[in-house]
């Protein structure tokens, strides 16, 4: 073994098996053995630094501050979306009436058809032309319908996806747009 | 003194975790009563400033809590916490302050004087037998802080908070060979700058 390689095996476990060869490269090497005093000297010096702590309760103390700083900022996290729904949020307030009454006049619509229409089977549309997107542009969700059963579907605007149309019908659908 | 850190998450301290992860402020602030002494510690002995550790482990832990849960236990808390500890204090370089601000001497604990150590290098003829505890004190601090970061972190870790080699590899993503050269450069630079007191 190298003097080199020595030095930086200094503190190895004895169960290392390099350990071995290392004993006897200090045994016959004093300029390793001197190398390995000074490391172990300066060691036993700096662990005298541990004996500086801080007083007692000051972890406690400062858990404390970090919980109360933590609060805080729940606060204020709260207080700002608050504070946005109050003033930005009447900004959207016909939007969000509007909204409501697309859905209701939709559930309405849904409730006043023919009962055997209601209960016919659901299955998959018979071919792709029943598909027909009502909404594709890029920023919107796209929103699909059949012909045969009211469904809506929200999709993300990229990939393709596997649309359910009831047990055990599954249609491959690819979103491109 | 320091204990030897522990090796896995013990189960109270899971449960502390997952309570945690859900919003609960008291299970962390048990969590940061915790680990804040190793971790003030940590930042102490790298800044040898008080105020610096203390401000820097605050941010830690506010840090710790946001990365929560991404915390899935696939390291134990400690090595963890740890982690970001390290890189917060490697980090810190930029924002240093100049002058340093060591703990107080009145609250260092005097077992220091009846340290072995201590006691052996006292008696020996060497310039150790006529220094007080607190130049002492200050002189390691000079010497810790003019190592290179990544050198001091190794001697603060190994030589002082009593961390074996695999954990500061695992702590400083690097392998256990890089640990043990940082420690041997780092304490030949020390010895130099104290061959007064460490001959
Ligand atoms: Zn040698």
């Amino acid at each position: 073994m190298k003097c080199e390689d020595a030095k930086m095996l200094i503190g190895l476990p004895d169960a290392d098996p390099r350990a071995v060869a290392m004993r006897d490269h200090l045994r016959a090497c004093a300029a390793c053995r001197a190398d390995v005093d000074h490391q172990n000297n300066i060691r036993a010096l700096l662990a005298l630094k541990r004996y500086e702590q801080p007083p007692s309760g000051f972890s406690e103390r400062c858990a404390a501050n970090i919980r109360r700083e933590l609060e805080q900022q729940a606060a204020t996290e709260g207080a700002g979306w608050r504070l946005w729904s109050e003033h930005f949020g009447r900004a959207f307030q016909p939007l969000r009436l509007a909204a409501a009454a697309v859905l209701l006049i939709g559930l309405g619509f849904y409730g006043l058809r023919p009962a055997t229409e209601l209960a016919a089977p659901v299955g998959a549309p018979a071919s792709w032309a029943q598909i027909r997107t009502e909404s594709a542009s890029a920023s919107a969700p796209l929103v699909v319908a059949t012909d045969n059963l009211p469904l809506l579907m929200a999709a993300s605007n990229s990939g393709s996806l596997r649309m359910d149309y009831g047990p055990g019908a599954t249609v491959p659908v690819n979103f491109e747009y | 003194m320091e204990a030897v850190a522990p090796q896995k998450t013990p189960d109270d301290e899971r449960d502390l975790i997952r309570r945690a992860q859900r919003g609960d402020l008291s299970a962390y602030e048990e969590l940061v009563q915790r680990h804040h002494p190793r971790i003030y510690n940590l930042l102490y002995h790298m800044t040898s400033h008080r105020e610096d550790a203390q401000d820097l482990a605050q941010d830690v832990f506010l840090k710790a809590h946001a990365a929560l849960r991404r915390f899935h236990g696939h390291s134990s808390f400690y090595t963890w916490i740890y982690r970001i500890a390290v890189n917060h204090a490697l980090n810190f370089r930029e924002k240093r302050r100049h002058d340093q601000a060591a703990l107080r001497l009145d609250d260092m604990d005097q077992g220091v004087e009846r340290d072995p150590t201590f006691v052996e290098l006292r008696s020996r003829e060497s310039p150790f037998r006529d220094v007080t505890i607190g130049e002492l004190q200050k002189k390691l601090n000079v010497a810790l802080q003019k190592l290179s970061e990544n050198h001091r972190a190794a001697v603060v870790l190994h030589d002082i908070q009593g961390l074996q080699h695999h954990e500061i590899a695992r702590i400083t993503k690097t392998s256990e060979g890089t640990v043990r050269s940082r420690l041997f450069y780092a304490r030949q630079q020390l010895q130099k700058e104290l061959a007064e007191f460490a001959p």
